[in-house]
């Protein structure tokens, strides 16, 4: 577990605005252990003020009875939505210093499709293909609000990141670059090296997965892998190298060892979050992905964080998304059940402390 | 063509006119009893605490303190309920089986399944509930042969084949089908993968154009089978004529005799060929000739063999709709029908059953429209059609995943005793297998034993049951 | 003579982890092939902590835990192509010398239990040959942990590259409107032999001259000295006459002496008093079924034979891994069918190739000392009607098989 379970137990009811909002739900889920039993999230001017067991209801509060559960804002990890086709620049292979965030376009209607799947926070990554193709940007899907707009330097030591016809065209010489370019550590590769800037990097297959490990641990880098398919063998030395890995979507008729890998990561002691990967990919794919985990042997719980919160702390968002916390954005999702089970539906999602979808119909 | 599976009355039959019921004294075949504690005989219909006792493959009875038979195996579980069925799959077909595109409709996809092949998919299907499936191969074919049902537990070839001409398949839109297909691609590793090229979208015109193609080949259908009742009709009258211009001419019959053997004596003497006296009659009416693929299209037409058409776009489904309005015969199922929801009202009212498959899909998916709704399950059952949940007959592996697909489904919308009616009774009704689908007296025993509900992502299925046989073991 | 083969273990998986304790092995062969010209029969060898420890000779099968009719030593492809991907070379550059494409290995790759299986312990790894200096080759195991440090006996043990139309097969003019490098020299052969002798004389002259260091001079001025083999791929026999002229161009210029091994040399056999006066060695590729190989280089049954009668080393290869599907046993087999006599069939699969790639003090033959590498047979090796039966890789059987056929 990344952070201790936060039980509130306040002997009197927090302090709160004359806004406050008081949700009670048969189950709460903070984005991370377990979910607590009757749990009550307390809200104020847009964020959270109290979450826990028996946190009591400040006088003059709205009451929310909610049967059912609720939930952080899922988090979006590894998106390509809302870029058009301005995903990577293919100027040179290192581009550490482009920025994502200035392709974006804000409205688009993919943004809206993630919320109403409850995904309330996304990563924009720039595309795959280059050995750094730039930094992603953290962003929250109502309203497209930038969050951050430097999240992860995103890097690729697979055989995608391979040209024909400009350096580097072989596997060898790509991770040489990238090891020089960390150890001379100018600009984002020296924050990387230096662990302030978290890394994101692709790697599609166990070569890359072993140098990205390798990468990993001769310079201190944080952050996450994404690509979990291969590394069913290599658990060990992902675990050893302090990466989380991002996991690849798990479809319908997928392959047992997606999942296997998936389960193998986690028994090994990675952290491991869910990849959104739209829009090649449907946002609705997500809990489709995390049952087929869960029926294949994964921990509800840890399924449900890796769709939460471990996703947020392994992309480096721990201190922004995915966890409910007194102090953090109130960003939620209600559900009619656990969103594990395919059968439970989306019932409302709330941003910053208001209702932005659902809720229509109650 | 084959014999439908009627087992199941025989052997009923059988056991009734023999010795006789006598639950404990004598072992009645193989016997298998499960002590339940939920048993769902039909969806929504749920029996506590009861015990399903299995003689010989058939389901017996279904109530509480059942005496056991000697030598019957018990098993106990906390749900049990009827084996699923995937109305939409490939499972058992290569690829180029399901890319083909231009068979005979008189083929049978159960000539294209692989008894031998995707093993280990079959297995884990199995494992995960499904005891029978729909198989369609050539699915993107305008008109693509006759699907089957095909058991993934069968003991011999015998009952490998549930049903081998279960329904026509046809498809509207999906793809232009002279390009597309599959080709296999070869990982880093050396692995291979099989992956379907793109199809290239079709000219709406064109799409439109393949209604009206099926509805032409329905009418040539039709008109097949009323020549074919007409050729019995002249036959019937033409064999009358005949038994009256035979009584006719027995009447004279000496004298005409006379008369005949005395023209071919003046012809001989004349040295002239003799003419035989042509009547009317002798020319027999002539039977259509054979089709085989008119044959078919007859038997859809007529309502024999039902019509599963793939269809998605609006206006496909509402010209197919307008050009079937007129075979009142027709048992059409659309299969897919993304954008159906449109037409909830007509569906019901036409009693046109719809296979979905719940999945949603991200851009530049294999099937090019992105109108799939994760709500159109619900909207369609809410109105009053029959909803199926298919795998949809992309990959063969999928099958395997169909309880979550009907999760799915009922996260979208629909009430989860549909969603299960949807895999297990809906599919046995409308593709006439009458034999499954339900635990009721008298129905093949294809049971599944699970820890929690079926469509439970957290629920595992413990054991299996087809025909009364455990196929997949309880673990400990 | 035994027919059948007794294991008592029996249907291990291949590359299985070593079971907890299994430090010591004992092996008994009818026969033991344990070098080129010896053979030790009713032979005990004793393994240890993953090496030989002792060869004993005319004793009792006794206690041992694998008994064989026959036994040699793990057997070494120098020719192994890991991979025909290009991924593996770095193409920006003609001249790459320090280029290793050890740490970029899938060691999870099917293409290594293939070659175990056919009783292949050691190969050679280098850049496929794209490049003109394509870079360093390594020699790793076959087997046991996936991971390098388990795997490699010795890193950049040759300098590889190649003559002949290959490394010039991708480049253009560049007359044309150069989009990459591809539009670039060489384009013919010529221009390959010219970036060969460019790339060692800049090398020679720089370091001469006292300049500043650059990537991959190094390694060719090792490669130069004869400190470091130099592999040459070269089929056909022109490549050939130019891989040794120029060996021979770098010596008469006092640059320095190089130990060349051509690879691939299939036409060889045409000029051999060539490869004599230079020293050369020779590995050859697979048999061809028609006759005719890469280049339309011609080599037939006898042409090891012909290699060996001349007194040039003679290397076998099967060029496991690139999917050919012959095997390296098959290659000695067709060798002593046109001549080869059988210890030097076995030579050309053991210790030849482990002594031009500097490792036979680990590999090739069995005596004590060596690597714990054995192939055990069901039959006198290198005959059709014998297969590998076992595998033994740094002391652990790693392929065990049960009965034969």
């Amino acid at each position: 577990m990344i952070q201790m379970l936060q039980l509130a137990l306040l002997l009197a009811a927090p302090v709160a605005g004359s806004d406050a909002v008081v949700v009670r739900a048969d189950h709460l889920f903070l984005g991370h252990g377990e979910p607590i039993e009757e749990g009550v999230l307390v809200i104020s001017d847009g964020k959270v003020v109290a979450v826990g067991a028996g946190v009591k209801a400040p006088e003059g509060a709205v009451v929310i009875e909610h049967e059912g559960w609720v939930t952080p804002g899922l988090f979006g990890a590894f998106t390509l939505d809302a870029t058009g086709n301005e995903r990577r620049d293919d100027t040179r292979p290192l581009m550490p210093e482009a920025r994502i965030v200035h392709s974006l376009r804000p409205h688009t209607a993919a943004l809206a499709r993630n919320l109403r799947a409850g995904v309330t926070v996304v990563t924009i990554n720039p595309d795959k293909g280059r050995p750094c193709s730039g930094a992603s940007a953290l962003l929250k899907t109502h309203g497209a609000e930038v969050v951050d707009t430097e999240l992860q330097l995103c890097l690729d030591v697979s055989y995608g990141a391979v040209r024909a016809d400009e350096h580097p065209t072989s596997l060898a010489s790509l991770h040489e670059l990238l090891d020089s370019a960390l150890s001379v550590g100018a600009g984002s590769f020296g924050r990387a090296a230096s662990g302030e800037l978290p890394v994101f990097v692709c790697a599609r297959d166990r070569q890359s997965i072993r140098a990205a490990a390798s990468l990993a641990k001769a310079h201190g880098l944080r952050g996450a892998l994404f690509g979990s398919y291969w590394a069913e063998e290599l658990v060990d030395e992902v675990a050893d190298s302090g990466l989380g890995v991002i996991c690849d979507p798990v479809a319908v008729a997928a392959n047992q060892r997606a999942m296997r890998s998936i389960r193998a990561l986690v028994e090994g002691g990675v952290n491991i979050g869910f990849g959104l990967v739209t829009p090649a990919n449907s946002p609705e794919n997500m809990r489709v992905g995390a049952a087929m985990c869960v029926r294949a042997g994964l921990d509800p719980n840890v399924a449900l964080a890796a769709m939460t919160g471990t996703a947020a702390e392994i992309s480096g968002a721990g201190d922004h998304a995915g966890v409910l916390a007194a102090g953090r954005d109130a960003d939620f999702v209600l559900w009619s059940g656990s969103p594990i089970e395919l059968t439970s539906r989306l019932k409302e999602v709330w941003v910053d402390g208001q209702r932005v979808y659902g809720g229509d119909d109650e | 063509m084959r014999k439908l599976s009627i087992r199941t009355p025989l052997l009923l039959a059988a056991f009734i006119a023999g010795a006789g019921w006598s639950a404990a004294a004598t072992p009645l075949g193989d016997a298998v009893v499960i002590h339940a504690k939920e048993v769902i005989v039909r969806p929504g219909e749920v029996l506590e605490d009861v015990d399903v006792l299995v003689i010989d493959g058939v389901i017996r009875r279904v109530e509480a303190g059942i005496e056991v038979p000697e030598g019957a195996r018990e098993l106990s579980g906390a749900v049990v309920c009827a084996g699923m069925i995937d109305p939409w799959s490939v499972l058992g077909l290569q690829s180029t089986e399901t890319t083909f595109t231009s068979p005979s409709p008189a083929t049978r996809s159960a000539d294209s399944f692989d008894p031998f092949g995707q093993e280990f998919q079959k297995k884990q299907a199995l494992e995960s509930g499904v005891t029978s499936v729909r198989v369609q191969a050539a699915r993107r074919a305008l008109v693509s042969g006759l699907s089957s049902v095909m058991s993934l537990a069968p003991t011999s070839d015998e009952d490998l084949v549930v049903q081998s001409e279960v329904a026509l398949g046809a498809s509207i839109g999906l793809t232009n089908p002279s390009s597309g297909g599959s080709t296999f691609t070869r990982g880093s590793d050396g692995s291979f993968a099989v992956i379907e090229t793109g199809p290239t979208p079709m000219d709406p015109f064109e799409r439109i154009s393949q209604v009206d193609k099926i509805a032409s080949l329905l009418d040539t259908g039709l008109s097949y089978r009323i020549a074919q009742n007409e050729h019995i009709h002249d036959l019937a009258e033409w064999n009358e004529a005949i038994a009256e211009k035979v009584k006719e001419l027995e009447k004279d019959f000496k004298k005409a005799k006379k008369d005949r053997d005395k023209e071919i004596e003046e012809a001989k003497e004349k040295g002239k060929e003799f003419k035989e006296e042509r009547y009317k009659e002798d020319k027999a009416p002539k039977a259509p000739k054979f089709d085989a693929d008119k044959e078919i299209f007859a038997r859809v037409a007529n309502g024999e063999t039902p019509l599963v058409i793939e269809v998605h776009r609006v206006a496909e489904i509402r010209n197919l709709l307008e050009a079937t309005a007129d075979f009142g015969r027709l048992r059409m199922v659309i299969a897919g029908g993304t954008e159906a929801a449109a037409f909830a009202d007509e569906l019901a009212e036409r009693n046109i059953p719809v296979i979905v498959n719940p999945l949603t899909h991200g851009a530049g998916a294999f099937d090019e429209f992105d109108g799939h709704d994760p709500t159109l399950a619900g909207i369609l059952a809410e109105a009053g059609v029959d909803v199926l949940i298919g795998t949809g007959g992309h990959a063969t592996g999928a099958t395997r995943d169909l309880s979550l697909m009907a999760a799915l489904a009922a996260g979208g919308g629909m009430e989860e005793d549909d969603a299960f009616a949807a895999i297990t009774s809906v599919p046995a009704r409308i593709f006439n297998l009458t034999d499954r689908g339900t635990i009721e007296f008298g129905k093949q025993a294809d049971l599944l034993i699970l820890d929690g509900q079926p469509l439970s992502t957290t629920t595992t299925v413990k054991a299996v049951l087809v025909g009364g046989r455990v196929v997949v073991e309880p673990k400990e | 003579m035994i027919t059948t083969l007794a294991l008592l273990s029996l249907s291990l998986p291949v590359t299985a982890d070593p079971a907890p304790g299994a430090d010591r092995l004992v092996v008994f062969a009818e026969r033991a092939f344990t070098a080129p010209g010896e053979v030790v029969t009713n032979a005990v060898i004793t393994i240890n902590d993953g090496k030989i420890v002792s060869v004993k000779r005319n004793s009792s099968a006794g206690s041992a835990d694998l008994k064989a009719a026959c036994v040699t030593a793990g057997l070494v492809d120098m020719g192994f192509r890991y991979s025909t991907n290009q991924n593996t070379v770095e193409q920006s550059s003609e001249i790459t010398a320090a280029a290793r494409i050890a740490p970029a290995l899938d060691l999870h790759a099917r293409v290594w239990e293939r070659a175990l299986r056919q009783g292949i312990t050691s190969v050679a790894v280098f850049p496929v040959d794209r490049n003109v200096v394509g870079g360093q080759g390594a020699v790793l195991k076959t087997g046991g942990d996936p991971t390098l440090e388990a795997r490699l006996v010795r890193e950049d043990a040759f300098l590889r590259g190649a003559m002949g139309s290959l490394p010039s097969s991708g480049n253009r003019p560049s007359g044309s409107r150069p989009t990459n490098f591809y539009s670039r020299r060489p384009t013919t052969r010529m221009g390959v032999e010219w970036e060969w002798r460019k790339a060692f004389y800049d090398a020679w002259q720089e370091e001469n001259r006292g300049d500043a260091d650059r990537p991959g001079r190094a390694e060719l001025l090792r490669a130069l000295s004869g400190e470091t083999p130099v592999f040459i791929q070269a089929w056909a026999t022109q490549d050939i006459r130019t891989a040794v002229f120029f060996a021979e161009e770098m010596a008469a210029e006092g640059m320095g002496t190089m130990r060349l091994v051509i690879d691939a040399g299939a036409e060889a056999w045409r000029e051999p008093n060539l490869l004599v006066r230079s020293n050369a060695a020779v590995c050859l590729p697979p048999l061809p079924a028609e006759g005719r190989t890469t280049e339309n280089a011609f080599m037939s049954l006898d042409t090891a034979a012909k290699l060996h009668e001349a007194g040039i080393p003679v290397a076998l290869s099967a060029h496991a891994g690139s999917g050919s599907g012959n095997t390296l046993a098959e290659q000695a087999i067709y060798a002593r069918r046109g001549g080869l006599p059988f210890d030097a069939a076995l030579a050309a699969v053991t210790t030849v190739p482990a002594t031009l790639l500097g490792v036979s003090d680990r590999v090739g033959t069995i005596a004590a000392g060596q690597d714990g590498d054995l192939v055990l047979w069901n039959g006198d090796p290198f005959e059709f009607t014998t297969r590998p039966v076992g595998v033994v890789l740094n002391g652990t059987v790693l392929v065990g098989g049960d009965t034969d056929r």
